[in-house]
């Protein structure tokens, strides 16, 4: 750090003298890092910045000729309800965050205390994770059918409900029920972060308020959940991330039907680009969705930095 | 629809294909986690999705028996040669070996195609036919990157569709002057619905080769139970009603009918109802002026909105080839599809054979239904097109468009020829008899004449208003009426 710190008060001519010359030292090691970043340079780097080119351009994949348009394709997307319509069901989804953070540590603190086959459960939980998700959504899929699915099957056996619910066919039902899906596939991830922070948090603060007379509730009110504020900061953006770019279990399950009602920006992106061919309103989208992205992650920084203080 | 049609089901296809792969993993999966507890109904949805008739894979071994095929039919078509299978004697043979190269989306392994190619080396000994198989996916990107690069084949196979696309950027060489020349082509005798899907403009540019018709598939089984005759279709609006509700018990996830709100799906598959009441989308004078709200339309929509009551609502968000499950197990009793039904039902479900039938679409003001064919075309920048008419005229004789159209066994069809000389020819019918269903639905085979190069848009618009009235949101004329004023906008904006 000290280093960078002289190099910056350097002018650049000296700097990149200096850079070279460590490159020239450290050549062996540039040797072995080459391969990854050749990889990231033409799929991550030139991608993204190609990306950026064409949404400024009328550009359809067939059509030869691509026109440069300007920001159009920007201001385009502020005036398509189909568009806002996705972004209103994105947030949307993002009700399933605080909900998949709650399902979670729920979990967590229930395998954290010494319950019988413990390895098992945490095991059970974490499945959802590792199953791959259009496996997942398929299964879903059949779970929630109104004429044949499990999910139904039982709720009316056990009178439950009376009626049939046509679960992702019911426009009002649809999206909540991608949504429950959801936290349950979440809940394995955030229960295993969750629980490396119960690990983290010292065995001496609860013997400490054990002596001050603090009972189990309190307990895990002033000590566990502040002192888990990082791990929540952390999980809380990494959920709102993932929720933006929420595609595979919309593209499986229902098309973004019915009428719309679960269409997100990932598969409006995915259908402008794919079905419509339209690369150059796809891209803009996909700029606006990362500028989305990156708003909501500074406001979140800014707001509910997880710094603890001991 | 001139220009750009769709057809959503090779959408679907196409999606449910790429999902082989983790379907087969899920149904590990899936049986491990639910082997236990499931009952015993949930069978219905895990059939694995199936291939499309066009793509039925050539199994290897099958490969020596069609070598041996094929000398055969070099032998029978050189005793014909003898006859006459120069069908353009004023359009001279190439002087100096030429090779037409064919581009095709069908499976070029199979019998029909290599005994084409090999009896039309032997008839025109100066013309080697070269095959580029191009999957039909990619056939239309594929093709326009050819044309674009002023590289495309000399003729090739497609969609009706990709002749009118293809015709309007000046990509297709005109016909006119060959098939004047020639002693084969008709045009006259050609079903004249799918003749004008082969011109732009009043000019020639496909010589169509298949054609099929959007039909009702209905299943026998079911009409007994309901105490319906399944000889005996319904004919009339008001009949196929009748026959939807008599046919649905939902108790019993039981359904007469299935309707689709999808935004294509939805819109595709209301346009025989919408003729059939006497209306249609845009005024063929004034292709700006939206007319599927006129009084016709509005009774259509109401009445096909009326029908998803019939339905099952799970199928509601999904699409005719979804569909095919359901209706090849027996719980929805009547579906409108076209041939391709016909291939899915005889090759991934064949427990229902027997148990279904076809008719053509209940009629009311008249009858009417979509369709959908193939052609053969000479692309402009071709250099040998002489050579390339004559390949195309040969293939599209009489006895081999009835060799197509009928398929073998291996490899099934469900298409008709489209002329009308040939669509008596009792061959087409012996192996197949529900093809007499689609026979009968020729004649109401109907193409919208106005041409409209932004249609797709104003379709999405009225599709999107007529799912919202499937879910009852609305009812269906005030989906119609609306989506008129919008999609008017649209078109009439500069």
């Amino acid at each position: 750090m000290a280093i960078t710190d002289i190099e910056k008060s350097q002018p650049f001519s000296r700097r990149m003298r200096e850079t070279l010359r460590l490159m020239r030292k450290n050549w062996s090691a540039y040797l072995f890092l080459m391969p990854g970043l050749i990889h990231f340079a033409i799929f991550t780097l030139f991608a993204v910045g190609f990306a950026f080119y064409i949404s400024f351009h009328e550009w359809n994949i067939i059509r030869p000729e691509k026109p440069f348009v300007g920001l159009e394709n920007y201001l385009r997307l502020f005036e398509d309800p189909r568009f806002l319509r996705a972004v209103t069901n994105t947030l949307t989804f993002m009700v399933g965050v605080p909900l998949n953070l709650i399902s979670g540590l729920a979990v967590a603190l229930l395998l954290n205390t010494k319950v019988r086959g413990q390895a098992l459960f945490r095991a059970m939980f974490y499945l959802p994770v590792v199953t791959p998700l259009v496996v997942s959504s398929i299964i879903w899929k059949w779970l929630y059918q109104g004429d044949y699915g499990l999910l139904n099957y039982y709720l009316l056996k056990f009178g439950i409900i009376q009626e049939k619910i046509f679960w992702l066919a019911d426009p009002n039902l649809a999206l909540p029920a991608l949504i429950l899906m959801g936290i349950w596939g979440g809940t394995g991830a955030t229960m295993v972060i969750y629980l490396a922070g119960l690990q983290s948090i010292p065995q001496e603060m609860y013997d400490a308020s054990m002596v001050d007379g603090a009972n189990s509730w309190q307990r895990l009110r002033y000590i566990t959940i502040p002192l888990l504020r990082p791990t929540t900061f952390f999980l809380f953006i990494t959920s709102v991330i993932g929720t933006f770019q929420i595609f595979t279990e919309v593209y499986i399950m229902t098309n973004g039907g019915p009428l719309n009602r679960t269409t997100t920006i990932g598969y409006y992106l995915y259908t402008n680009a794919f079905r419509e061919l339209d690369m150059g309103y796809a891209t803009a989208m996909a700029f606006v969705l990362f500028a989305m992205i990156f708003g909501f992650t500074l406001i979140q920084w800014k707001y509910t930095r997880g710094d603890v203080e001991y | 629809m001139p220009g750009i049609s769709f057809y959503p089901e090779e959408e679907e296809m196409r999606k449910e294909k790429s999902l082989v792969w983790a379907v087969t993993i899920l149904l590990v999966v899936a049986s491990m986690l639910l082997a236990s507890c499931a009952p015993q109904e949930t069978a219905q949805p895990t059939q694995p999705p199936a291939q499309g008739v066009t793509e039925a894979p050539a199994e290897p071994t099958e490969a020596p028996g069609e070598a041996t095929e094929a000398p055969a039919a070099t032998e029978a078509a050189a005793t014909e040669a003898a006859i006459d299978r120069n069908y353009s004697p004023d359009i001279p043979e190439p002087a100096e070996p030429v090779t037409v190269s064919f581009a095709n989306f069908n499976d070029l392994e199979t019998p029909f195609w290599q005994g084409m190619k090999e009896e039309f080396e032997a008839n025109h000994p100066n013309i080697t036919i070269e095959f580029q198989t191009v999957p039909g996916d990619d056939m239309f990107d594929k093709l326009l990157a050819q044309v674009a690069a002023g590289n495309p084949p000399d003729a090739a196979y497609v969609s009706d569709w990709m002749t009118g696309a293809f015709a309007q950027e000046g990509g297709l060489a005109p016909l006119e002057d060959y098939v004047t020349k020639s002693n084969l082509i008709d045009l006259e005798d050609y079903v004249p619905a799918f003749l004008e899907t082969s011109q732009v403009d009043g000019v020639q540019y496909g010589l169509p080769m298949t054609s099929e018709t959007t039909s009702l598939f209905y299943r026998t089984d079911r009409f007994e139970e309901a105490g319906l005759d399944p000889n005996n279709p319904p004919k009339t609006w008001e009949e196929f009603q009748e026959y939807a509700e008599k046919l649905t018990n939902s108790a019993e996830n039981k359904y007469g009918f299935a309707v689709f709100a999808p935004v294509d799906e939805a819109a595709y598959n209301f346009y025989p109802w919408l003729w059939q009441a006497g209306g249609d989308q845009l005024n063929p004078d004034d292709p700006t002026d939206v007319v599927w709200d006129s009084p016709e339309g509005q009774r259509a929509a109401d009445f096909y909105a009326n029908l998803a009551q019939y339905a099952p609502p799970d199928l509601l968000n999904a699409s005719a080839w979804d569909a095919r499950v359901p209706f090849a197990n027996g719980d929805v009793a009547m579906l409108m599809a076209g041939g391709w039904l016909v291939g899915e039902l005889m090759t991934q479900f064949p427990d229902a054979t027997g148990l279904w039938a076809v008719a053509p679409l209940p009629q009311d003001q008249r009858c009417a239904t979509t369709i959908a064919g193939d052609h053969l075309v000479i692309f402009e920048g071709s250099k040998n097109k002489e050579a390339a008419y004559k390949w195309i005229e040969f293939v599209s004789a009489p006895d081999h468009m009835i060799e197509l159209n009928v398929g073998t066994p291996d490899y099934p069809s469900a298409l008709l020829p489209p002329r009308q000389s040939l669509l008596e020819d009792p061959t087409l019918y012996e192996t197949r008899p529900y093809m007499q269903g689609f026979k009968d639905n020729m004649e109401c085979a109907y193409v919208p004449e106005a041409d409209q190069p932004r249609f797709y848009e104003a379709q999405q618009i009225l599709g999107e208003a007529l799912g919202r009235a499937f879910y009852g949101e609305i009812d269906g004329k005030t989906a119609v009426i609306e989506s008129a004023v919008e999609a008017e906008a649209l078109l009439k904006e500069e």
